[in-house]
């Protein structure tokens, strides 16, 4: 298969990203030794709340999907595995457990591998925000907080199984973030600061709106910005959450998105098919995956896990009821209904941003993301009469990936997208 | 009873036990009662008992998993696997209601999955509180036992009273009761039963009406009572693992087969079914709400750090003076996963030896295990 012919259009502005990161790496560790306490935070950004304790967050999948986008991730998820964590269990969590051990001197890395990388100032507190009900971060966030020996809160959303459950869930949300909020409280030994969050919740709101725009305009034929780009800008409304120059960066990305569409100018540079995908990307083939797409003329355009599972509802966010407004982004989400919500907002994504097919990515150490690619390739997909692949893979662990598996399957998908088009035109 | 009775006792048991969905889907139709299928380890059956209905812990069957793959992936556990595999099948079509309970993202996914592929059932998913240190837990837990009460009122077309509901967890204390008899017996004299057989009786508890099977186990424990204690040599062993699923025989065979003796265990399809009773005084919701809060054993599926599974782990095995631990992982059972390097930790600073081990639905490669096992064996003082 060909590869590496034609290469991606990434976004400039995408750069920025990773610098914005590293710097807040650097600052989490500043932060600590001037004596601040640290939380340590995994899923979605209902983490933000411990802005308002003065806390600084290090957030497990930000630090980790860069780490492994870079190669590195194999020293954290040998510190897990010396440990006994086995390499079914999610690999975001390994890592980070693997991390904790480090930061708790319970795991000493080889003098080869560049140290400062992987030490991370030890929490004072952890918090699990778990994405769609996931049950293992709770398993997750015990095992940092005993390691280190710290309290551990989980700010779990209630599943909605019927519509109709989604008011008791959002009044039991809150509550939780009061009880989080009172245990900061007692972390620091300082009272929260409402207003301070209140301001953090203003830039929470520009950077999700603009972000969502930026989505929006990707609808756009050619997609002037992937998959991979907005995987990317996940790290400003989560592990950055909240932070100043997130919403700047948003509007420089959008300015930039804008510039693309009026010249013509797409993500790949010949955008034959526009696909969906569904599932974490496998950050360490994140380079490969984007090449070998752009190669093959396609474009990942939109999938559930960047336009759906990171404060999507924008439009709830009020910097008045900060409360309110985190709770209806975690419980009010495609992630957290069933199947039926979440192949309703499939089906329109695939009207609105022009889908020639779907890939469904199997996550193969996450049984939370995974759960519904079946019944959304069966009941979306046929339905709509788009073609759909799985493919293998996993968020952090580069050993259930395969190049060839995914090259035959991909070169599958675009030939049945072909012969559609082909009896179409007849 | 006899000892041709208690071979007749056994073989009924067996008879539910080996082929499950058949012998309810029988028991259905001569009795005309609705039969409820409970998802395995948090939610009270009492509930569904009290309602007039019969509820059941849903088992793993031994068949192939085939058309349940167009339904999951295969890095999904056994349970999970095998029962969407057997609902797409059409296998459990002849329940009346299905309840799930919140114990990991698994169990979630299988609910979803149900109620897509039996859109003419009813599926309900229970979500008792998992973060026990968070307040007004207990308060949570009450409101949604009433909640599924309400629920499964509708589904038995009847009200629960607490009279019906305190007579139910009566019902299921007498069994626990039997249960825990029976275990003491055996963990005494170990040579009383096989666990093999220990391992029918209990899951065979959780597919017939408790009634009948108290009967049938409380002459059992009579007769086994009067038995000579036959003496076994061998390695003692504890049995740790399988926090929702039952074990294939066939890993037990290899135990016992290599020299090794199980004394006791901490399985969910042992003695963790029947460990607890519920309060019969003061509110019956708030017994069970109490039996799930206060009284239950630890396990990793909910989150209480101050009293770690590790910790009761260590405890139970000394306690019962086994030379060694085993513990059988279900293969990809995540709460299993994350607590088994805190078990490892604990049971080698506690000097107690250990062997893990991973099942599969699927068994594979036995000769592996045996050799695995009978190097454990043979290094045990």
């Amino acid at each position: 298969m060909e590869t590496q012919v034609k290469v991606p259009n990434r976004l400039n502005s995408v750069s920025l990203i990773g610098q914005m990161m590293a710097a807040s790496f650097a600052d989490i560790k500043r932060q600590a030794a001037e004596g601040k306490k640290v939380v340590w935070a995994n899923g979605l950004p209902a983490f933000l709340l411990a802005k308002g304790a003065h806390m600084p967050v290090l957030h497990a999948e930000g630090l980790i999907a860069g780490l492994a986008a870079r190669g590195q991730e194999k020293p954290l998820q040998d510190a897990a595995e010396a440990f006994g964590l086995l390499p079914d269990a999610c690999s975001y969590a390994r890592s980070f457990i693997g991390l904790a051990r480090i930061a708790k001197g319970d795991f000493h890395l080889d003098s080869s591998v560049n140290q400062d990388v992987y030490s991370m100032p030890k929490p004072d507190l952890y918090i699990n925000v778990p994405g769609g009900g996931c049950g293992t971060g709770r398993l997750w966030g015990d095992s940092v907080a005993a390691i280190c020996d710290i309290p551990a809160f989980h700010l779990e959303p209630r599943f909605n199984w019927d519509e109709s459950d989604l008011e008791y869930n959002i009044a039991d949300f809150i509550r939780q973030e009061q009880e989080l909020i009172a245990l900061m409280e007692r972390v620091t030994g300082q009272p929260y600061d409402w207003n301070h969050l209140k301001e953090v919740l203003e830039e929470v709101k520009k950077a999700t709106t603009l972000r969502q725009e930026i989505m929006k305009l990707c609808q756009h034929v050619p997609a002037p910005a992937s998959f991979f780009d907005m995987a990317a800008s996940i790290g400003l409304v989560c592990h950055l959450v909240g932070m100043p120059g997130t919403g700047d960066l948003l509007q420089k990305m959008k300015g930039e998105v804008e510039q693309r569409i009026a010249q013509g100018i797409g993500s790949v540079p010949v955008e034959r098919y526009r696909l969906y995908w569904d599932g974490i990307l496998t950050w360490p083939r994140l380079g490969v995956l984007a090449r070998k797409f752009a190669a093959l003329d396609a474009c990942l355009v939109v999938g559930p896990y960047t336009h759906l599972l990171f404060l999507p509802r924008a439009d709830m966010i009020d910097p008045e009821r900060p409360l309110e407004s985190i709770a209806y982004n975690l419980c009010d989400t495609c992630s957290n209904y069933d199947y039926t919500y979440r192949a309703k907002a499939v089906a329109d994504f695939c009207q609105e941003y022009s889908i020639d097919g779907l890939i469904m990515s199997e996550t193969q150490t996450c049984r939370g993301i995974n759960s519904q690619s079946f019944a959304i390739m069966d009941g979306v997909a046929r339905r709509l009469g788009l073609p759909a692949i799985t493919i293998g893979g996993d968020s952090c662990d580069p050993r259930f990936y395969s190049d060839a598996q995914v090259d035959t399957r991909l070169q599958a998908l675009l030939e049945t997208i072909e012969a559609r088009r082909k009896v179409r035109q007849l | 009873m006899s000892g041709s009775n208690m071979k007749d006792v056994m073989n009924r048991f067996r008879d539910v036990v080996d082929t499950p969905y058949e012998k309810l889907k029988l028991w259905k139709e001569a009795n005309g009662k609705k039969v409820v299928g409970c998802s395995p380890m948090q939610f009270p059956e009492e509930l569904v008992h009290a309602a007039g209905m019969l509820p059941v812990v849903l088992q793993e069957t031994d068949e192939a998993i085939t058309t349940g793959f167009s339904y999951i992936y295969p890095f999904y556990c056994g349970i999970t696997r095998n029962i969407i595999d057997i609902a797409v099948k059409g296998q459990l079509s002849f329940f009346d209601g299905l309840v799930y309970a919140d114990i990991c993202i698994q169990n979630r996914n299988a609910a979803c999955t149900l109620k897509q592929v039996m859109p003419a059932s009813y599926v309900e998913y229970v979500q008792l509180p998992t973060s026990l240190t968070r307040a007004g837990v207990m308060d949570d837990t009450i409101r949604e036992l009433e909640r599924i009460k309400a629920k499964l009122e509708q589904l038995a077309g009847r009200k629960i009273d607490d009279t019906s509901l305190k007579q139910s967890i009566l019902v299921f204390n007498r069994n626990r009761l039997r249960l825990r008899q029976l275990h003491e017996l055996r963990r005494a004299n170990p040579g009383l039963l096989s666990y093999r057989d220990l391992q029918v009786i209990v899951k065979s508890s959780m597919l017939m009406p408790k009634e009948e099977h108290t009967e049938l186990l409380e002459g059992l424990v009579t007769q086994l009572e009067k038995m000579k204690p036959s003496s076994l040599e061998g390695k003692r062993l504890f049995l740790s693992g399988h926090l929702c699923q039952s074990l294939k025989p066939d890993i037990l065979d290899l135990i016992e087969g290599v020299g090794g003796i199980i004394v006791d265990d901490d399985l969910y399809t042992g003695y963790r079914y029947y460990a607890v009773d519920v309060a019969v005084d003061g509110s019956p919701i708030q017994a069970l709400a109490k039996r799930y809060l206060e009284k239950s054993l630890p396990v990793p599926t909910r989150s209480y750090l101050p009293a770690r599974w590790e910790k009761y782990l260590v405890e139970r095995a000394k306690d019962s003076r086994a030379q060694g631990v085993v513990v059988l992982v279900a293969k990809y059972c995540e709460p299993h996963l994350f607590s088994y390097p805190f078990v490892k930790e604990a049971l080698e600073i506690a000097g107690v030896p250990h062997i893990m081990l991973e099942t599969e639905h699927e068994v594979v490669s036995l000769e592996g295990v045996r050799t695995r096992l009978q190097a454990f064996v043979e290094m045990l003082n």
